[in-house]
């Protein structure tokens, strides 16, 4: 009797904010390593199914302030980079290193921040892969491009959940996409009249052109 | 009486504001195209000159106006005559161009002081798959002016790309505390 066939949950790698060629070199770099690596592995879009995250440390404010274990810096010169664990461009033993220290059931799955609303985060940049990013996402991004709010406000501004809200932050976060600055104030505040203020212009808008609202 | 608001294209000569305009206007838009006569005719047959016009019927909610203006200092002035009731800009940018952040430059060093005030997006147009590269640099420029805004990719001739600008934008609108006086007119039909 044949045993039955185990499926190993692969690795999900995300590049970040890689150049294309670099993401060109590192699936190159994967494959060739590929009978060395404990499991399987596939380069990622979406962030937030990702179980590491290659950065390209370089790029100014691309680690930002809250970094998680999951996030691997690159640099050309790591040694003088505090950040950068790899060399940029990727070298395969550094690869090989860092790839065996981690397995996917290690990737923490992210979690409501009970802190969170002890800061209100603002957009530093919008990411450049939009298409990676789902309607709730780019809402939050929406809400956080000109002024600084908390998780809790970002919630009841959106009508996303808090859980989602925060698993979002993170992942801006872990990019360097986001700055914040510590919460003053006791309560959320959200003006009604504000957040109703063009929800029927832009209904309008989108129902002459078609786009959902 | 109707309320009337604006959204405004903005960008170099050959950037895709005229075809943004048409693609979702309800009225043959209103443009100031000429023959180029310059080394632009290298580029394009003809050039906008003032400004494109065109609008969106919102019914109950008013009309919204459509502008198409030269991102170059020297139409500064034609800003002005705008801006009241401006909802948002997208800036659009011809990614075939040999050096498209020049003209972004100019059009950022011109207007970022009013455009951080607005709903505002980058749109690079032309190119499907535009060079991470430049990506990159577009956002790094927005930075130095300390503007946060979404570069969305674009083909200017295609409507729904067009539609995705006014979806970010209202997106933007919806989500920010910006304050936009309504202007009133009265309705010319």
């Amino acid at each position: 009797m044949s045993r039955p066939q185990i499926q190993s949950p692969s690795l999900k790698i995300h590049c970040g904010n890689l150049a294309v060629e670099e993401v060109g070199a590192l699936r190159r770099l994967l494959n060739l390593l590929a009978s060395h690596l404990r499991y399987p592995w596939e380069l990622v879009e979406d962030l937030t199914t990702a179980h590491l995250v290659i950065l390209n440390v370089d790029q100014p404010g691309a680690l930002g302030t809250a970094t998680a274990a999951r996030v691997i810096g690159c640099a050309t010169k790591p040694a003088a980079h505090p950040d950068a664990k790899m060399h940029r461009p990727l070298r395969a033993y550094e690869l090989l290193a860092v790839l065996s220290e981690i397995k996917p059931s290690d990737t923490p799955q992210p979690q409501v921040d009970r802190h969170a609303d002890d800061w209100r985060y603002k957009l530093r940049s919008w990411p450049l892969d939009l298409a990676a990013y789902g309607r709730d996402q780019l809402t939050i991004m929406a809400a956080i491009t000109r002024e600084y709010r908390c998780a809790s406000e970002l919630a009841i501004r959106t009508g996303v959940a808090v859980n989602v809200v925060s698993e979002c932050l993170q992942t801006l976060s872990r990019l360097g996409l986001l700055e914040g600055e510590p919460e003053q104030r006791r309560l959320p505040r959200v003006d009604p009249q504000e957040l109703g203020r063009w929800h029927s212009l832009a209904s309008r808008v989108g129902q002459l052109l078609g786009f959902r609202r | 009486m109707s309320a009337t608001w604006k959204l405004l294209f903005i960008g170099e000569p050959g950037a895709g504001k005229t075809t943004c305009i048409a693609a979702v206007s309800d009225i043959e838009p209103v443009s100031t195209d000429v023959g180029c006569t310059d080394e632009l005719a290298q580029i394009k047959e003809t050039t906008t000159v003032a400004l494109d016009y065109g609008e969106l019927d919102l019914g109950r909610d008013g009309r919204l106006l459509l502008y198409g203006l030269p991102g170059q200092s020297r139409f500064r002035f034609m800003f002005d005559v705008v801006k009241e009731g401006l909802l948002g800009v997208a800036v659009l940018v011809d990614a075939t161009r040999a050096d498209p952040l020049r003209g972004l430059r100019e059009t950022l060093a011109t207007y970022a002081d009013e455009f951080r005030e607005l709903p505002c997006v980058l749109c690079l147009n032309k190119q499907e798959v535009p060079a991470r590269g430049l990506l990159e640099s577009c956002q790094r420029l927005l930075g130095e002016f300390g503007l946060v805004a979404p570069v969305l990719v674009i083909d200017a001739r295609r409507r729904s790309d067009v539609v995705r600008i006014f979806d970010m934008l209202f997106l933007l609108l919806e989500q920010s505390s910006v304050r936009i006086d309504r202007q009133e007119m009265v309705a010319w039909h």
